[in-house]
Formats: C-alpha cells, sequence, structure tokens
C-alpha cells in the first residue's frame, strides 16, 4: 500500500503537463487575426533590436489583437487598413533596414519602410543626390571610370586623383567583392587596381579620400575586401551578436569583428590622413565601413550622419533570426545581426556622425561647387 | 480541524518518529545530464542536445521509521544543454553550462537486505540559478569566403559568461524529484552511498512574455558518497 502511494504521487507529478506549443509558424494566414499573431510572434523572435528599442511589444499585442481580430483577410478595404496598422505598429522600430513587402495579391503595390518614414518626417528631410558627376569635376585628368552589370545591378567605381597628390576613390554601391572575382571581365575591376595599386604606394600622397555618400550599401564581403587594403595587422571595427534562442531577449555574446588585411606581402598600413564623405545616404555597408575606417587613428568622417542602418542581414536559417516571410502574405526583412561599434556605441537607428559637419548643399553643387569635398581639401591643405 | 488539533497530531507524530529516528550525513558527488525541454520547431536544422555536468551533495537523512526516512540534498549541480546546428550549418552552436544550488526535499522507502539497503526517493527541490557560461560558434557575417561567389561563412567562436537579465531570465526553480537509492554498510556508523535522481523542473528558465515558449530543465544525477550515521538522540520515552 505504502509503494502504491508513492507510486500515486509520481503520477500525480508527472501529469503536470507543460504547454509546449510553439507560435511561430510557417504557415499561409487564414485569417487577418492570424496574421496578425504570427506577425507578432515571428518580429518577437527574429527581431535583433529588442534590447535597445523603445516599441512596447507586448503593449502593441493588447492595442492591435481585437482590431486585427475584427478584419477579414477577403476584403478589399480590410486588408488596405491592415497595411496601415502594420504601418503604426512598426513605426517607430530602431531597426533601420527593416521593411514589409506586402506579397498579398491585392496588397502587391504595398510596402512599408519606418526608417525612411522617420527620414521623411525630418526637418532636414531631402531627396538623394548622386555625387558622380561633381567627383569627376574634381578629379585631374585620367581618372578610372568603370562599370558592371554582371551582379544583376549596375556598379560604379571612380577612382583618380586630386591636386595630383590626394588619392580618390568611390563606388555607388557595395558589389566590389564580387566583381572583382568575376570570371567576367568588366570595368570595375581596373578601378579597384588604379586605386589598389596606388593605395599600396601610399608616400606618393598627402591624403586619401573615400567618397561613400549617396552609397545604399550591399555585399558585408566588401567590409574586408576595401578596408582590408588599408592594413597589414588585424582591426578590430566592432561586435556583432544574434539571437540564440526563442525569447525576446535570447542573444548569443558579443564578438568582436576584425577586418582582415588584404594587401599583399610587405605592404605597410596606410598611415596618411583618410577622410570619408558621408550623407544620410550613407546605408547599411556603406555605413560600416564608414565606420571601419574611422577605427583608423588618422580618419576623419566628413559630412552629414548616416541613414543608421548598421546591422547586416542575411538568409534567417543562417542565424535562425532576421528575415522572415508570412507565406502569401508578406515579406520582413530586419537585421541578422545586432552591430556595436568599437566604442561600445550602437548607432543603429540614429546613425554615425561626422567628425566635420558639412550640410547639403543643393545650390552650391548645382553650381560645381561641393562644400563637403571642398572642406576635406581645406582640411588636407 | 483547528489549529490545536494539528498541533497535537504533528506532536504526537514526533513522539513517534523520534522513537526510530536516526540522522545520516554524508557527501557525495558524481555527474549530471541535463536536457532542456522545449519547443524549437521555428528553427531551421537545429537540435537540442543534452550536455554532462558534474554535481556535488550533502544529504541528511533522518529516519522516521524502518521503513521511512526523510531527506533532504543541499548542493551544487551543473545543468548544460547545446543547441546545435545542423546540415550545411553543422559547427554552429550554442552551449550553456549553468550552475545551480539546489535544495531537494523528500521521503525515501527503505528496504533493508543485510548489510544492503534499498531505496526509493522522492519529493520536490527549489534551486537558484547561480551563474552561467555560454559557449559556441557562429557564423561571421562579413567573412564569406566560398569560391565563385558561393556563401560559405567562416565560423567565429565565443565562451563568455552568462550575462543574467532580470525580464528575461527566471533564477528560482522549482520541481520534482524521484529516484533510487542504494545503502551499503561498512560499519554501525559509516555506509557507501550510491543512486540517481530525477530532477523535473515545473517552473521554466525563461520569464514570460519575453520569452513565449517556456523551457524546463530535465536532470539526471548519478551519484556516489559515503555517509556517516549520527548518534541517536535520548529516548523520550
Amino acid at each position: 500500500m505504502k509503494y502504491c502511494s508513492f507510486l500515486l504521487t509520481l503520477l500525480l507529478l508527472t501529469a503536470c503537463k507543460k504547454d509546449l506549443d510553439n507560435p511561430v509558424t510557417d504557415q499561409p494566414p487564414a485569417s487577418m487575426s492570424q496574421a496578425f499573431d504570427e506577425f507578432w510572434n515571428e518580429l518577437n523572435v527574429n527581431y535583433v533590436y529588442w534590447d535597445i528599442d523603445t516599441t512596447n511589444w507586448d503593449a502593441v499585442y493588447k492595442q492591435y489583437k481585437p482590431i486585427f481580430s475584427g478584419l477579414r483577410i477577403g476584403d478589399t478595404a480590410d486588408l488596405a487598413a491592415s497595411v496601415g496598422y502594420f504601418r503604426k505598429i512598426t513605426d517607430g522600430l530602431t531597426d533601420h533596414h527593416f521593411s514589409i513587402a506586402f506579397t498579398d495579391g491585392i496588397l502587391n503595390d504595398s510596402s512599408i519602410f519606418p526608417g525612411e518614414d522617420q527620414w521623411r518626417r525630418d526637418p532636414d528631410f531631402r531627396f538623394s543626390y548622386s555625387y558622380l558627376g561633381s567627383d569627376m569635376h574634381y578629379l585631374d585628368s585620367g581618372y578610372q571610370l568603370g562599370t558592371d552589370y554582371s551582379t544583376g545591378s549596375t556598379l560604379i567605381a571612380l577612382s583618380g586623383t586630386i591636386h595630383e597628390d590626394i588619392l580618390f576613390f568611390t563606388c555607388n554601391q557595395f558589389l566590389l567583392s564580387a566583381a572583382y572575382q568575376s570570371s567576367a571581365s568588366n570595368g570595375v575591376k581596373p578601378v579597384l587596381d588604379y586605386f589598389f595599386a596606388r593605395l599600396a604606394s601610399p608616400a606618393a600622397f598627402r591624403a586619401v579620400i573615400v567618397d561613400l555618400r549617396d552609397n545604399p550599401g550591399g555585399d558585408a564581403n566588401d567590409l574586408n575586401f576595401l578596408v582590408g587594403q588599408f592594413i597589414d595587422q588585424p582591426l578590430r571595427v566592432g561586435y556583432t551578436r544574434n539571437k540564440s534562442g526563442n525569447g525576446r531577449l535570447d542573444y548569443t555574446p558579443w564578438v568582436g569583428v576584425e577586418v582582415s588585411p588584404q594587401a599583399g606581402v610587405g605592404v605597410g598600413t596606410v598611415t596618411i590622413p583618410l577622410y570619408i564623405l558621408a550623407d544620410r545616404y550613407s546605408q547599411s555597408m556603406a555605413e560600416i565601413i564608414t565606420m571601419a575606417l574611422r577605427a583608423m587613428p588618422q580618419c576623419k568622417v566628413v559630412g552629414e550622419t548616416t541613414f543608421g542602418a548598421t546591422g547586416p542581414f542575411a538568409e534567417n536559417a543562417l542565424y535562425d533570426d532576421g528575415p522572415f516571410t508570412l507565406p502569401g502574405f508578406m515579406s520582413v526583412t530586419t537585421s541578422s545581426v545586432e552591430f556595436k561599434y568599437v566604442d561600445g556605441k550602437i548607432y543603429e537607428g540614429r546613425g554615425f556622425p561626422p567628425d566635420y559637419p558639412v550640410p547639403y548643399n543643393a545650390q552650391a553643387l548645382s553650381l560645381g561647387y561641393d562644400p563637403q569635398l571642398e572642406k576635406v581639401l581645406s582640411l588636407i591643405e | 480541524m483547528d489549529k490545536k488539533t494539528v498541533f497535537l497530531a504533528l506532536f504526537f507524530l514526533s513522539l513517534t518518529a523520534s522513537l526510530f529516528a536516526q540522522t545520516s550525513v554524508g557527501v557525495e558527488g558524481g555527474l549530471s545530464d541535463n536536457s532542456y525541454h522545449t519547443n524549437i520547431a521555428n528553427r531551421a536544422a537545429t537540435r537540442l542536445a543534452s550536455k554532462p555536468g558534474l554535481s556535488i551533495a550533502v544529504p541528511l537523512r533522518y529516519r522516521i521509521c524502518p521503513w521511512l526516512y526523510a531527506i533532504a540534498v543541499p548542493g551544487l549541480v551543473q545543468k548544460s544543454y547545446s543547441m546545435n546546428r545542423t546540415d550545411s550549418l553543422s559547427g554552429e552552436y550554442d552551449q550553456h553550462t549553468n550552475l545551480y544550488l539546489q535544495l531537494p526535499i523528500g521521503v525515501g522507502l527503505v528496504r533493508e537486505c543485510g548489510r544492503l539497503r534499498v531505496g526509493l526517493e522522492l519529493g520536490v527541490y527549489a534551486g537558484y540559478w547561480l551563474s552561467g557560461r555560454v559557449k559556441g560558434n557562429t557564423a561571421d557575417i562579413f567573412g564569406s569566403t566560398g569560391a565563385n561567389n558561393s556563401e560559405q561563412f567562416q565560423l567565429t567562436a565565443y565562451h563568455a559568461s552568462y550575462s543574467f537579465n532580470a525580464q528575461r531570465d527566471k533564477r528560482l526553480e522549482e520541481g520534482w524529484w524521484v529516484g533510487p537509492a542504494l545503502q551499503y554498510r561498512l560499519t554501525d556508523t559509516w555506509a557507501l552511498t550510491a543512486g540517481a535522481r530525477y530532477y523535473g523542473a515545473l517552473t521554466s528558465q525563461g520569464k514570460a512574455p519575453v520569452n513565449p515558449i517556456p523551457a524546463y530543465n530535465r536532470t539526471w544525477i548519478f551519484s556516489a558518497g559515503v555517509t556517516l550515521s549520527l548518534p541517536k538522540p535520548i529516548s523520550r520515552k
């Protein structure tokens, strides 16, 4: 009898069943309520900036769950209304890579980009400006300009000298490594060869200028590929961490990001003054490369604060976080890793500030005068 | 039943118990094997794995009658687990080694066979998550080295102390335990002990709502040690 009592107690204890349902599904939502639930849960798990984000995600659920429960997924007006609600829900997110592209047939033209919306509300808002023409105006004759279409988009690279003794480089996006390693011949390779060859003999120059304005970023491999040309020792530029579990605040420890030297044997670290031109349209890899070069002691940044999208992203499977989809309804882009600069600060959502702020001046540019580049030239003089 | 009745019942029970009471204290060490019981169905190419650890405890037994004793086993135990990526992501992992201060209390049924005592123990426990270490490999997002622009990420290793977060971590753990126990009497006072105990947490290691899916430690501890019987208290008879 006494043994039976023990076994009965044991049975009662083990009968304490836990609810281990996983709310993150990969099913096409059958209702607006389900779409909201899946979006809320997916972002809860996959978003990497919850530790610094000011959005109260639990309050969002309480406020919007009843609203979405009242919407019908087959109703065009309700679908349109849901875009407005999703826009409000995500409006304050810190991650400036965050965007929603709706894949539902009716909402195919709709998208949400909170970082861009925040910028549009900024009193200093302006549209982007391509500095390529202006830069060429400043370069000595004999500069190198090349394009590459092999990666599916137009990559333009430009390098040359100013006053014969200032080395200059710019590109319109970061696909440099892919273009350089491409088996197809393209116009970007000679530009990079020109720039790297001169960078390897920096004594011939007074300074180097890298113009990363109006550059939306691109391939993460370009961090090592480009910045690695400036160094002969590994350069610590920051830290990354990704999500490690299904909790909102589950993270791996911070791991160091070090740029590996790429230059040939015998080439030393570039020690001559280095200036980066950056603006509000320096985004993603353009910001990270700006920050990485700024980690070199002789580097200064001139121009505007960058966009604030510093957390790179990859496929969700790589870290089990970052971008995700609600099949047939929406595709969400968001950072896969959180990036912290070597100074210990996270610049996501607020941008990397310049050492020498010089505002955009459309009128001056229309007259062939670039105040930001002129500032760099005055600093070199 | 009023308070007086309860008090009297407990008083007479303690008098009866003291007739047979014999207290023993011991020390035991061993290996733990912990698994992390949660749902990771949403995580691609990921598998949870149990990990071994160490344990040390000071068991205290108070014999109530020839076949029943009360037991408390304060001690330290490592509860580890690993989340491993599989397939093309093999090599990425995230291993947690957590140290708990634990106090299991319970009762044991015992049957004597000569010098050997065979028992079954069970009870409840409370634990406190003292510290943790996290070790793993993660992909370097800036370090894809595949040929022909294919993505083959280099791995970056980490090994660091776990940073507690009051919003996320539930450091107090409660649950139940059960397991067989063996005692071999060397002398009237000394005995060798061995046993296995299974601990099932009833509280999640993560707090809601930031952890939408609960996660529970499930731990086996296999231990061996020695125990010393203390002199019997003076009989009240």
